[in-house]
């Protein structure tokens, strides 16, 4: 009896050492398994999402294009309106139109730049309701987010020269390559020339150039932060 | 005397049957609780080894799971790489585009503001009488109007004439009025005298004229060429 006792006590040494193995070792693997299973799903989930965001983002050809084509209107904008308002250039032109034309250049005096307004072509005149002035308040904002802001600078240029000179200076101040805005004109005749038929006159040109400067403060606010 | 019977043979012969019966018992109790003990110990070693098993095949699975996970996360990271680099391409792209848009709509904004002050000053040396003096000439705002959209530019001329030349000087200006509304398809039109006012000092008419300014999709041969 004592034997079996001993036989049978002995035998559960075995089965102690099994269940420890069963829910210290394997139970443990099996948990880790599974763990490890649902980490390699997600991340193939995942895996499969980036894939479709990168097929969708190289399909930038209809972008490409679109620039292209808005590109092509806007070709020579950068010479029309360049990034700094350049006024050795600009004074170096007057001379060569000057000389040109056969007129005289008496004076040249700039006022102070100024930002240029720019009208959205979105914008709708007459809106006196209150919710389209809130709109204009927040169109007032996104002025503040528009990618470039442009500067003018006024200048009164005096001239002197018969009528006809005084016209083709006009005109080549008209189709200069170079944005030149003629605001207005005015007339005189030369002090010295009054007694002639056919009298030099003075012309005072007002008009102004422009520039456009990119606007990345936004950018460079974003990366301070 | 008495006799005393001992039947120590019968008695022994009774407990050795006895004695044999709980052998017997004894025997058969040992053999089942060994079979007992036998079945524990190849059940627990059978239970051992197909957990040692299991364990074993769920650490290979595991391990290539693992190899696989760690494949799967490189690939991942590069094509998260590919995808910042892209959408920071897309970003410029987007980027371009906004400032081409807007550099159009400043190009037909300052197109639009185009005047053809090289005509006007053809034009009205053209028409002014020889009498009359041009001081000046401004743009003034046009009419805005609930039913036209246009802006309508108009011109203020100002000038004099001298009250001692003959013409007469008012007929002079009207002269000119008439000939700046004389043909209707020409760059100034409809034009009005504003003012006409007599200067002691200087012994001359001062006029004011305002006159309207054809649009200029009308005036095809009036549009300066984009020549350098």
């Amino acid at each position: 009896m004592k034997n079996s006792k001993k036989s049978i006590l002995i035998t559960l040494i075995p089965a102690v050492l099994t269940l420890y193995f069963i829910t210290q070792v394997l139970f443990p693997a099996i948990s880790n398994y599974s763990d490890l299973r649902g980490k390699y799903n997600d991340t193939k989930a995942e895996y499969q999402d980036t894939n479709t965001k990168i097929e969708q983002l190289k399909n930038n050809k209809k972008i490409l294009n679109n620039i292209d084509e808005l590109n092509n209107q806007v070709a020579d904008f950068d010479v029309q309106v360049p990034p700094d308002f350049e006024d050795e250039f600009f004074l170096v032109d007057l001379e060569k139109f000057s000389i040109n034309t056969a007129t005289k250049i008496l004076s040249l005096n700039s006022k102070r730049e100024k930002v240029f307004e720019i009208r959205s072509p979105d914008s709708d005149k007459d809106k006196t309701s209150k919710k389209k002035k809130k709109k204009s308040k927040k169109k007032q904002d996104k002025k503040t987010d528009l990618p470039l802001t442009i500067y003018e600078k006024p200048f009164e240029i005096k001239t002197l020269g018969h009528y006809n000179q005084i016209i083709n200076f006009v005109n080549c101040l008209e189709i200069y390559q170079r944005k030149f805005i003629i605001d207005g004109v005015s007339a005189e005749i030369s002090q010295s020339d009054e007694s002639n038929p056919n009298p030099k006159i003075e012309l005072t040109i007002e008009g102004s150039t422009f520039k456009a400067v990119e606007n990345t403060v936004d950018s460079e606010s974003e990366k301070t932060e | 005397m008495k006799t005393i019977n001992i039947n120590l043979i019968g008695d022994l012969g009774k407990t050795l049957k006895i004695n044999r019966s709980r052998v017997k018992k004894a025997h058969s109790e040992e053999a089942k609780n060994q079979l007992i003990a036998y079945v524990l110990i190849i059940g627990v070693l059978m239970v051992f080894a197909a957990s040692v098993g299991g364990w074993l095949l769920v650490r290979t699975m595991t391990a290539n799971l693992d190899k696989k996970l760690i494949k799967l996360n490189n690939s991942l990271n590069l094509l998260k790489e590919q995808e910042t680099q892209l959408s920071d391409f897309r970003q410029n792209l987007n980027k371009e585009k906004v400032i081409t848009e807007f550099k159009i709509v400043v190009q037909k904004q300052l197109n639009d503001s185009f005047f053809p002050w090289s005509s006007v000053l053809q034009e009205i040396a053209a028409k002014i009488p020889k009498e009359i003096i041009v001081q000046k000439i401004e743009k003034s705002k046009g009419s805005e109007s609930s039913k036209s959209k246009t802006n309508l530019p108009k011109l203020k001329i100002s000038g004099m004439v001298s009250a001692n030349k003959k013409p007469a000087p008012i007929v002079a200006v009207s002269l000119f009025i008439f000939n700046l509304n004389e043909k209707p398809d020409s760059l100034l039109s409809n034009a009005k005298i504003t003012k006409l006012q007599f200067n002691d000092k200087t012994q001359a008419y001062e006029f004011e004229i305002e006159t309207s300014i054809r649009p200029l999709n009308t005036l095809v041969s009036i549009t300066p060429s984009s020549s350098t």
